[in-house]
């Protein structure tokens, strides 16, 4: 999506969110604002129309705001959300699992055509993003603009895994879908079917090499709980790692603690994660988890023939009972 | 911590030859240098040819796990028949290679709460046995605001030796009488620097002075010495509604040093030891009475804000940040000191 378009699209997102919030549709929306660097961009929560000003949308809006629908149950309030298809999936979870209310929230999608991932970007250049001036698409490329030259690079290899394997259509249970009429537009309805190279190494390793390269990984763990709290899914209210009665791990980050810590919530999210790789994402010391979540959605996919995020009205095989559920312990 | 020699003298190191002069230092002391690992470079102990970097920006985590170590067994016990107690402190002679003048600073403002009241045996022993070798910065990160808080990303005289890139060699300034002890023990790596490289070095050290992206007027904060003012202001209420209430803030910051102490026991043993802990997480505050007064985002993270801000500065006489730009860099959502500091001074 060029730079123009995403500028029009923020004008209409205000137009909308202004009649939402005029027309007491919603009592607040959650939305986008512009974040102290110009590629970055953070959470904001918007109550009053004065603040209208603020709202964006960009190609670096990768933050997934439905974590902020998590910790609402027992506030009767209306709440708006600007989604991506891709957050879609973790609010259908929410729905599905009782966190919030349908009727309580309007979803308001927004046409996505990928997120830049600044990391894949950075490894590309070989050099810090943050010199860069601005970014512009010149499709399939982007063009970096550099202070002395400008650098164009496939755009492709900027995006998360997950944006190479989205179809970024209409949800059925957005409230509305905003885009644009542009040819450009057009194209991202074309589905990439790239496949994730994300599992490959991991499946080819012997059990030892595995171990290894994940208490390797484990061992940097600080156990900052970013990966946690920033997980949509992760909604318990007391987690099980900060109980004051008793402690299943200790408070020390030993790589052994870290291990149970990981494997635990990995098992946690099971069947409620949408590989939308926020833990990932703002892990400060880079560790690959979605290769642990990608893996454990694969296993149910291909057991139970789930999916995690797709229908409101299609219960986890946790919470299910059928008879022809396969029974491997007999 | 160090003594400061008011005579500063200045050497040249060829780069081709630091790492030899490693191998050397190897022997007689625990060096600590930045290695690259996942993407990412931290302080990691060096061994004999082991991977080092002085090509960085700034270590994802600062130096203060070097002298508060994220987990640290403070003494071990045993009480069989007669209580025995083994304390555990670190006597090995240390040197970290590659400290930014934003992270030496931040051990100076440490030492304030380590040496406070109480000594803290272990932080200080520490300190003392660890010469610093500093690296001026010639390019700083678009997260960076050090100039801020009025240090000199180019110039550094709390280190013991600092070192300015000259490209195929490094001026080497001087600081303390253990620095110069230090390259006469080494003579064979260092020669006399002369006033063309002294000058050079200026030259560059300037430019870094400038071009940054973020900051505020130091004057902006007297502000927050006028804690009633500011308590209830609407700015911790905003802040909290995005907050996510990780860790990453505090575990990253140079300045941030809370930390839990525990006793774990077995049958006739144990030990006590102390881990970092964050101001961020519920627990941190929670009373055995089930009462925290804490309770929420907000307190948590106007508490962040006005101990580096306000407190520290009401009881130490300095604010608690370097501008070393980590929480800026890797808050999940973007919560920015700058831009908290200007919102309330904006009014």
């Amino acid at each position: 999506m060029k730079n123009q378009s995403y500028v029009e699209l923020t004008n209409i997102l205000k137009q909308k969110i202004d009649r939402l919030l005029s027309e007491k549709i919603v009592d607040y929306m959650i939305v986008y604002e512009k974040g102290s660097l110009w590629f970055k961009t953070r959470p904001k929560m918007i109550r009053k129309q004065t603040d209208m000003e603020k709202v964006i949308w960009n190609r670096y809006c990768q933050f997934n705001l439905s974590t902020f629908l998590k910790s609402l149950s027992g506030k009767d309030e209306n709440i708006g959300i600007i989604a991506k298809k891709c957050d879609l999936g973790s609010i259908v979870e929410l729905i599905k699992n009782n966190q919030i209310k349908k009727e309580n929230l309007y979803i308001l999608q927004v046409a996505c055509d990928g997120v830049i991932n600044w990391q894949k970007l950075e490894n590309l250049l070989g050099t810090k993003v943050a010199k860069a001036i601005e970014v512009e698409e010149d499709s399939p490329n982007l063009v970096i603009k550099m202070p002395e030259r400008n650098i164009e690079v496939l755009k492709n290899d900027c995006l998360p895994d997950k944006c190479l394997i989205c179809d970024f259509q209409p949800s059925p249970y957005a409230n509305d879908f905003l885009t644009i009429v542009d040819e450009k537009i057009e194209d991202i309805k074309e589905i990439k079917s790239q496949p994730l190279p994300n599992l490959e190494p991991l499946d080819n390793m012997s059990y030892e090499e595995r171990l290894g390269y994940w208490l390797k990984h484990f061992s940097r763990c600080m156990r900052c709980y970013a990966c946690r709290n920033v997980c949509p899914v992760c909604y318990c209210s007391t987690c099980m790692f900060d109980g004051q009665e008793g402690l299943w791990i200790s408070k020390e980050s030993k790589t052994s603690d870290n291990y149970v810590y990981h494997l635990t919530r990995a098992f946690h999210v099971a069947t409620l994660c949408v590989e939308c790789g926020e833990c990932q994402r703002v892990c400060p010391v880079n560790i690959p988890l979605m290769k642990l979540n990608s893996k454990l959605a694969k296993e149910i996919s291909d057991t139970f023939g789930y999916q995690a995020g797709l229908l409101i009205d299609d219960l986890s095989p946790f919470k299910t009972y059928c008879q022809e559920d396969p029974d491997e312990f007999k | 911590m160090n003594s400061n020699n008011p005579e500063r003298t200045y050497f040249l190191i060829k780069k081709s030859k630091v790492q030899s002069l490693l191998n050397n230092l190897y022997n007689e002391y625990k060096l600590f240098v930045p290695v690259e690992e996942e993407e990412v470079v931290d302080f990691r102990r060096y061994e004999v040819d082991g991977n080092f970097t002085l090509e960085f920006t700034n270590t994802l985590l600062p130096p203060k796990g070097l002298f508060l170590p994220q987990q640290e067994t403070l003494f071990t016990f045993n009480y069989e028949r007669d209580i025995s107690i083994e304390e555990k402190i670190e006597v090995s002679r240390r040197i970290i290679v590659g400290i930014r003048p934003c992270d030496s600073k931040s051990l100076t403002i440490l030492d304030e709460v380590f040496k406070d009241v109480n000594e803290d045996v272990y932080y200080l022993q520490k300190r003392n046995n660890t010469l610093l070798i500093g690296l001026g910065c010639t390019n700083p990160q678009i997260y960076c605001f050090c100039s801020s808080l009025e240090i000199d990303p180019g110039k550094d005289i709390s280190v013991d030796i600092f070192l300015t890139d000259l490209e195929d060699s490094y001026l080497v300034s001087v600081n303390t009488e253990r620095g110069q002890l230090l390259i006469k023990d080494f003579p064979e790596y260092f020669e006399k620097a002369g006033e063309d490289e002294i000058t050079r070095a200026l030259e560059i050290q300037s430019p870094a002075r400038e071009g940054f992206s973020v900051g505020f007027d130091k004057k902006d904060t007297e502000v927050f010495m006028d804690v009633e003012k500011i308590f209830e202001h609407p700015v911790w209420e905003e802040l909290a509604e995005t907050c996510l209430g990780c860790g990453i803030c505090t575990y990253l910051c140079s300045t941030c040093h809370c930390f839990d102490i525990t006793d774990e026991l077995t049958k006739n043993e144990g030990r006590r030891f102390r881990c970092w802990d964050s101001c961020q997480f519920f627990s941190f505050t929670n009373m055995a009475s089930g009462h925290n007064p804490r309770p929420d985002r907000k307190e948590r993270i106007r508490q962040r804000f006005m101990h580096k801000l306000s407190y520290f500065v009401s009881r130490y006489g300095c604010i608690a940040c370097v501008g070393c730009g980590r929480c800026l860099k890797y808050c999940p959502v973007d919560i920015d000191i700058t831009r908290v500091i200007g919102t309330i001074t904006n009014e």
